[in-house]
């Protein structure tokens, strides 16, 4: 399928040397939205296509947080916020796993925050839940994790969509899985799973 | 409720002014809908502790649009809001048509003042005097005078987009505790003017990849103490167009392990003592001039006893006049025999005494041990064998090259460990550390909840279809989807785990 990208916000449309953080994907959001807590900018990005790649693959991630962070009825108590953006590696590090797909902007890793500013693991299921039914990704992974010092459950959604070509013809996979601590428990399902 | 018609509201002529329900909102907003639609008080939700303007049983609150992952905003307390329920008649409460909400709460426990605009924005007194303002959009401060801030206890600020400040007098900073800077990308200063920098106590510079460093005038590194200026593991140049003094008041010491050079079109040595020792090797040149003691030649039986010299000598070495002399002595002897007149003999002159070397003679096992070991020994330099603080100054010991910074976050480890690699390679050091739990390698949950399918479900079609104020019969309620089958907490039975987790 073709995907529908409003020309004001296609990067094909703009030189490729000024992509930047402040090039905007669509009304709301910037790539600098999607730096989240991983890379500083673009500045390991030399190549203006490189560049040009990864805003037309954020394009989609763009059009999903809208989809939540704009619905004013059933998300209207929620936030949805990139918590891993694009992947910077180690000075050392060989790219591997999802690494590879966060690298380049196909793989984003969003938080969802409630009204008190707090995540919240009920609310990221529904997100995710929604996500899957009405978005177009390759892959969801509803991702818990009890990494916290204080072994408290952290619940990502990570977000995968296909390379995006400039003609913008693509197809989407539309997997889905939960994972737990880094290991899948679940293939084709998202599991909720609840704080002790 | 529904609107009213003109005819109810008696503004018409046939109700002659009258209302059918007497004293009521003449335009027919309030009561709002959904009060009639449970038959409750007219009175308002907020008054009676009973809801806000959005939902039911949820309190008017301002809407956070923002939040920080370690910034705690003190809205909850065990997961349930802080805000508390009024009681009627405490809470005096103002709703406007569009929703915009101003309370005044005198219920003992929850007195609190709370500006609500319709959005979510506004500013709320609750009942420790804690004040929260929120602005779902923009908001602007501007001040005319002096702005003075004055916070007893701490501060905590998280800026998501950037951060541009224009300080049209000076900046100054006064700080208590340390000053600490982390930034992920680059740290750039520009100075107009002079850049001065005192520390009191050590100072230490730390670079990961290469410093440059250009003096467009005059460098100066004053040290009062030691100065180890410089230690290479590679090489080391140091090159001047005009020139270099190596002076001390002391002892200066030039080693190089391999080789050590003086070129020059004028060299000098100069010394009160002068020692130029070497197994082997040339010293001097075609038209060089050399004044003083000479020893040369093999090691003999006693020191220098196997000295010869080679060359050209000018004058009559000890020997010659010797074997002169006995010549000479020869031709007297003859001539005497034949009568000849006698000249007697020749003066013989005394044995040369030979003249010790002031120092050990400079043989092969002496030159050896003296480059070997004592105050003039070639030097051997090591730094940083194997690498070992290079390699802890980078943190790839640690952890492996994968973090930019050798400390990395809980959040910035989570990231890493997207690569399974990563997280065998780095998860156990990291629960060592401190930076994550050491409950990282769980892979069960103790409980889990609702379950999703991959197939699409209209679960959320909740929003009313076309005029649903007139006609409530397109508003469809969501039934209880299969996906759903469980609440919230409402725990698998250990058959529905294993069918969630793909096992059944």
């Amino acid at each position: 399928m073709i995907y529908l990208v409003d020309p004001i916000y296609n990067p094909d449309n703009l030189d490729n040397r000024t992509i930047t953080g402040q090039t905007k994907l669509s009304k709301s959001y910037k790539i600098a939205t999607f730096l989240g807590y991983g890379a500083s900018g673009l500045d390991h990005i030399p190549f203006g296509e490189d560049r040009a790649q990864i805003a037309r693959n954020l394009i989609l991630h763009a059009d999903i947080m809208s989809m939540v962070n704009h619905d004013k009825d059933f998300f209207k108590d929620v936030k949805m916020k990139v918590s891993e953006g694009l992947y910077e590696k180690g000075p050392t590090e060989t790219l591997g796993g999802d690494n590879i797909f966060k690298f380049d902007g196909r793989m984003v890793g969003y938080q969802v925050y409630n009204g008190t500013g707090r995540l919240d693991l009920e609310r990221t299921f529904d997100v995710a839940a929604f996500i899957k039914d009405y978005a177009r990704y390759d892959r969801i992974v509803l991702d818990y994790d009890t990494y916290n010092q204080d072994k408290s459950l952290t619940a990502t959604i990570l977000v995968k969509v296909p390379m995006v070509p400039s003609t913008y013809d693509m197809t989407f996979e539309r997997n889905i899985e939960t994972q737990y601590n880094g290991n899948i428990i679940s293939k084709n399902e998202l599991v909720e799973v609840l704080a002790n | 409720m529904a609107k009213k018609t003109e005819a109810e509201l008696g503004t018409v002529a046939g109700g002659e002014g009258t209302s059918l329900y007497g004293f009521q909102d003449p335009t027919g907003e309030f009561p709002r809908e959904k009060y009639a639609d449970t038959n409750e008080s007219s009175i308002n939700r907020a008054a009676r502790g009973a809801g806000g303007v959005s939902e039911e049983n949820i309190p008017n609150d301002l809407t956070i649009s923002a939040s920080f992952p370690n910034i705690d905003l003190g809205l909850e307390e065990n997961g349930e809001s802080v805000t508390g329920r009024s009681k009627y008649p405490y809470n005096k409460v103002q709703e406007t048509y569009s929703g915009h909400v101003i309370e005044i709460d005198d219920t003992e426990g929850n007195e609190r003042i709370l500006i609500r605009h319709r959005t979510g924005s506004g500013i709320e007194m609750r009942k420790d005097g804690t004040i929260y303002i929120s602005a779902t959009q923009d908001r602007y401060e501007t001040v005319a005078g002096n702005n003075k801030i004055i916070v007893e206890g701490n501060t905590e600020i998280a800026y998501e987009g950037n951060v541009d400040m224009w300080v049209g007098g000076n900046f100054n900073l006064d700080i208590g505790g340390n000053y600490n800077i982390k930034t992920k990308g680059d740290k750039k200063e520009k100075v107009a003017k002079n850049h001065q920098h005192v520390t009191s106590g050590n100072s230490e510079y730390t670079t990961k990849g290469n410093s440059n460093i250009a003096t467009m005038g005059i460098a100066t590194d004053a040290a009062l103490g030691d100065l180890r200026k410089t230690i290479t593991k590679g090489k080391q140049e140091i090159s001047a167009e005009g020139a270099i003094d190596l002076v001390s008041d002391t002892q200066l010491l030039l080693s190089g392990q391999k080789e050590a050079v003086m070129v020059s079109q004028a060299c000098n040595i100069s010394g009160i003592t002068v020692s130029a020792l070497g197994m082997k090797g040339t010293f001097g040149g075609q038209t060089c001039d050399f004044i003083g003691k000479s020893f040369g030649g093999p090691l003999g039986p006693q020191p220098l006893s196997g000295a010869c010299f080679y060359g050209s000598v000018i004058g009559t070495a000890s020997g010659a006049v010797q074997a002169q002399t006995a010549v000479m002595a020869t031709k007297a002897a003859v001539a005497g025999s034949l009568g000849g007149g006698g000249f007697g003999l020749p003066p013989i002159p005394p044995a040369p005494v030979p003249i010790p070397p002031s120092g050990p003679p400079p043989i092969a096992p002496i030159v050896g041990l003296h480059l070997a070991g004592g105050a003039y020994a070639i030097r051997t330099v090591t730094i940083d064998a194997g690498g070992v603080l290079k390699s802890k100054i980078l943190n790839h010991e640690s952890y492996g090259g994968v973090f930019n910074d050798g400390e990395p976050s809980t959040e910035e480890a989570r990231q890493a460990m997207r690569d399974p690699a990563n997280k065998e390679k780095l998860a156990g050091d990291m629960a060592v550390d401190g930076i994550i739990s050491d409950s990282y390698n769980e892979s069960v949950p103790e409980s889990i909840g609702r379950t999703s399918g991959k197939s699409t479900k209209d679960q959320f079609g909740t929003k009313p279809v076309g005029n649903t104020t007139e006609n409530s019969g397109k508003k469809y309620t969501v039934e209880n989807d299969p996906i759903y089958t469980k609440k919230v907490g409402e725990k698998l039975t250990q058959e529905e785990l294993l069918r969630a987790m793909g096992g059944g």
